[in-house]
């Protein structure tokens, strides 16, 4: 038995290995082709390529002495605004004409090697060496000119698509603070950091990742706060990354994530620019993506899930007690309805006698075991939850209110569930939307199931059981190499005692600035 | 291979979890029912006879529309046997759901099965099975116990409730009874001089109404008699158990003639500090009683406290008759040969040889045995009236 599963694992394993060394065989001899210096075959190339893009916009004209030189360009038309493109020309014939004489006489010679000289113009030009380049460049918004005679082409940016505004954060807002949000600009959004924190220090390293879709990912850091270690496990778990599509930056935390089957997230998302640059000051690596304002922000300990960027807006004691209302939410969100459970098939004993008489006087007459009604109301609470969020926003309020009556009163008074059923199924879902991060909401929400079969079947012990399996799973886990329940264990008692209670922040800010360069020097 | 290994462990322990033991047994609420009183008698045959008081859920579902009858609240089941057990064991007969003990609130025994059989006899059952708790109340009660379960609380979900609220409060605001929680009790029926002191409930048979005032004295099990509530005060300040209560005295200065029968005045005794150190000299037991009282005027009718000499006497005449009160206590408990005052355990304390020596006989040394009672009291108030009587 034991020998099949070793063998079925094995070969289970091996195809996926096979696939990654075919692919990198397919993969390199076709990666590039130089220019063809005949213009007619460069033409031939160009609309082999572009076949059936019947946006694309391939313009032939002429220069020189008589117009007798021929070049093309090559745009798409949905990318370029033809403002940027009548531009880009006007500048091109005045550049030609300023430097190397009127266009009527400028020669392919000069021209070319007035660009392979990188001669002062206007405009930033890329000259392009190969025609796979030349068709990304393309695809990002260039305008690509190729000359007859001539193994190069010239790229102009001229990208100009219809971006939306930078707005109030959505997912994440605050009362106080900056009311601003990424979008899913990627150049816009570096911008944004860059407006921020106005250091060169600020590092932001570039690739592209998908075979077809070919996006920009940016990653960012803040070197000499950044541990080198940490920095170098990001760049090696990366280094994986290339071939694979991608199209949010969450498919990037199964690279940078250490397990993938644990429901607990290890890397934390934001949209906000300035809980990026307070991660950035922390130390962490940032990662930006073209196409989506949320960002990604690693390595990531247990209790940075509970801090949300507007603590450090508000006063120390205040945002203090914020922070520990959320890890009661949090343990109310995981344990509510399993501690009911087990309390009232287990443990009726530890009820004070009056609250116990109450729950009694609610419990008669319901036809299910607690575990069964708690199950039941759970179900349709996260159907609600489920369906509240993925209805068009004037439908989804009916859908509450009809879900709020029908898990509230009308069960109640037909007697499928108790009111203190309610009660603990409503305070359960209230405490897992306190928690900032939405990400470990949904990781509770799944653990809490297992706990209440463990508190259904052996009451108090299995919820002890269930919590200690919890624990055992978050001491063992790690973030980018960190430890994930990092204060605690390890203990640091001085940080630990920081989750609860923020220090002053004149405090926090000489600890950020000290604490981080030094101990990356000790590190190194 | 080694991984193997791991994951098997940890698979095998997660296995293993399961096993490891816990207290609590599975059961819905609604399986049980939940016992709020026990009343216990002596059965006509010589047995005992068993009222368990269940509460009753109503039925609403908790639907507030429909209102709670409080008449539906509880329900008594009897059953009668030789042992509480057999008895309790008993009640599904009647019943279809099992007893659940760990929030009974109070025990209640009869006069008339507490003078016939041992109160401990009676209760090993409900120490030593787990579910009942050591803290639950236990209580002497005038006539018949079961009839006590039969009247309706006044705003208690339950008369168990009802009864155990009074106790607390009697203690608490009166000092008209004591509190003897199971544990006390078993440590009082234990001690050397085999006394043991129970509240005492009776009801008015007329307008169903019940109440807790006096104490039971139990000796090696069983009841002897009953202290008055009054009474009850002196005992409770001589074995230091007085908590805050009212003092009455009767008027300074005056004499009772036919127009004013004796108006009395009354203090809020607000701490209660009491010492009794017993020293035998030769085969005389002499105990010295300090107590230290400190007190606010409650209520006054006669004595006008101007001045600091009017105090002093005012206090004098309170010393007096409280000196006189507690030595009228303990010679009624001498006449009785009750040491409820607990010297008999405190000179086993402080010299067992001695003790031992005068064991045997000491329900008679203890009659003959001399108080000397010193009382300090401290008036700290007049309360929010200057001192005065208001009526002049």
């Amino acid at each position: 038995m034991w020998k099949w599963w070793l063998h079925h694992k094995r070969s289970l394993r091996s195809p996926a290995d096979q696939g990654m060394s075919a692919y990198e065989a397919a993969s390199d001899p076709e990666a590039l082709s130089p220019i063809p210096a005949d213009l007619q075959t460069a033409r031939r190339q160009v609309e082999a390529v572009f076949s059936d893009c019947e946006d694309v916009v391939l313009l032939e004209w002429g220069y020189g002495p008589g117009l007798a030189n021929k070049a093309f360009s090559v745009y798409f038309h949905t990318l370029v605004q033809t403002k940027e493109l009548n531009y880009m020309k006007a500048s091109l014939q005045d550049l030609v004409a300023h430097e190397v004489g009127p266009g009527t006489t400028v020669t392919p010679e000069e021209l070319i090697s007035f660009f392979e000289h990188q001669g002062v113009s206007s405009q930033s030009a890329h000259l392009v060496d190969h025609f796979q380049t030349a068709v990304s460049k393309v695809m990002n918004g260039n305008i690509v000119i190729f000359f007859d005679g001539w193994d190069k082409a010239l790229a102009y940016y001229a990208n100009d698509t219809m971006g939306r505004q930078i707005t109030e954060p959505i997912t994440e807002p605050v009362v106080q603070g900056p009311h601003m949000s990424f979008v899913e600009d990627l150049v816009k959004n570096i911008g944004l950091l860059r407006g921020l924190l106005k250091t060169p220090r600020l590092k932001m390293e570039m690739f592209t990742v998908g075979k077809v879709a070919q996006r920009d990912v940016a990653f960012g850091y803040l070197e000499g706060i950044v541990r080198p270690s940490v920095l170098a496990e990001f760049k090696s778990r990366i280094a994986g990354i290339g071939p694979e599509e991608i199209t949010e930056t969450s498919f990037l935390e199964d690279w940078i994530g250490e397990s993938m089957y644990t429901p607990f997230p290890q890397v934390r998302y934001t949209e906000r620019p300035d809980s990026v640059v307070s991660s950035l000051l922390a130390g962490k690596i940032v990662v930006l993506m073209s196409g989506t304002p949320t960002t990604l922000i690693c390595p990531c300990n247990f209790f940075e899930f509970f801090s949300s960027s507007e603590d450090f807006y508000h006063r120390t004691i205040y945002s203090s007690v914020i922070r520990i209302l959320r890890m009661i939410a949090f343990i109310m969100a995981f344990m509510l309805p399993s501690t009911y459970i087990a309390l009232s098939t287990f443990h009726s004993e530890l009820l004070p006698t009056v609250l116990l008489l109450t729950i009694l006087d609610t419990r008669e007459g319901i036809p299910f075991p607690a575990f069964l009604e708690a199950l039941l109301m759970e179900f349709f609470f996260e159907v609600l939850r489920e369906a509240g969020i993925r209805m068009p926003r004037p439908i989804g309020s009916a859908v509450s209110i009809v879900g709020a009556l029908v898990i509230g009163q009308a069960a109640i008074q037909a007697k499928i569930a108790s009111p203190v059923m309610v009660i603990v199924v409503a305070l359960t879902g209230i405490a897992s939307f306190a928690l900032p991060q939405y990400n470990l909401s949904t990781a509770i929400r799944i653990l809490r199931f297992p706990l209440m079969v463990l508190a259904a079947t052996l009451g108090g012990l299995g919820i002890m059981i269930g919590f200690l399996l919890t624990m055992l799973h978050l001491t063992c886990m790690r973030s980018l190499g960190d430890p994930y329940l990092a204060p605690m264990a390890p203990l640091d008692f001085k940080k630990f005692r920081e989750v609860f209670i923020l220090p002053p922040r004149y405090r926090l800010a000489r600890s950020v600035e000290k604490g981080g360069t030094a101990d990356s020097e000790e590190r190194e | 291979m080694r991984l193997m290994k791991i994951r098997l462990s940890i698979l095998t322990g997660i296995a293993c979890l399961p096993l490891l033991t816990g207290c609590g047994d599975k059961a819905e609420l609604t399986e049980y029912g939940f016992v709020q009183a026990v009343a216990l008698d002596q059965a006509p045959d010589g047995g005992v006879r068993l009222t368990t008081h269940f509460y009753n859920p109503s039925s609403s579902g908790g639907d507030p529309s429909v209102p709670n009858k409080p008449s539906s609240k509880g329900l008594n089941i009897t059953t009668e046997d030789d042992t509480v057990f057999e008895a309790i064991r008993d009640i599904p007969i009647h019943f279809g759901r099992k007893a659940k003990w760990d929030h009974m609130r109070i025990i209640l025994i009869s006069e008339e099965l507490a003078k016939s059989r041992k109160v401990s006899e009676m209760l090993d059952f409900f120490s030593r099975d787990h579910e009942p708790r050591a803290t639950v109340h236990v209580l002497i009660c005038k006539g018949k116990a079961k009839e006590y379960l039969s009247i309706q609380p006044f705003i208690e979900y339950t008369i168990g409730q009802q009864l155990k609220r009074i106790e607390e409060f009697v203690i608490r605001y009166t000092a008209k009874t004591t509190s003897t929680p199971l544990l006390d009790l078993a440590i009082q029926l234990k001690n050397e001089t085999k006394i043991a002191l129970l509240p005492y409930a009776y009801h008015n048979d007329k307008n169903n109404e019940l109440s807790i005032a006096g104490t039971a004295i139990l000796k090696e099990g069983k009841l002897v008699t009953v202290v008055s509530p009054t009474d009850t005060q002196s005992l409770l300040m001589l074995i230091n158990k007085y908590d805050r209560g009212i003092y009455e005295f009767p008027c300074t200065g005056t004499a009772a003639d036919e127009e004013h029968p004796i108006s009395k005045e009354s203090l809020e005794v607000m701490l209660v500090k009491s010492k009794a150190i017993p020293s035998v000299t030769q085969d005389s037991v002499k105990v010295a009683v300090h107590i230290e009282m400190r007190a606010a005027v409650g209520e006054l009718r006669c004595s006008s406290l101007q001045t600091r000499e009017d105090q002093q006497a005012f206090e004098q005449s309170i010393l007096r008759t409280l000196h006189a009160d507690l030595q009228k206590f303990i010679a009624s408990l001498q006449k009785k040969q009750l040491d409820a005052l607990g010297i008999g355990n405190k000179l086993y304390r402080s010299s067992p040889s001695v003790w031992k020596r005068l064991k045997p006989d000491w329900d008679n040394r203890f009659a003959q045995s001399q108080f000397d009672i010193q009382i300090k009291l401290d008036i700290l108030n007049t309360g929010m009236e200057a001192g005065t009587p208001f009526s002049k």
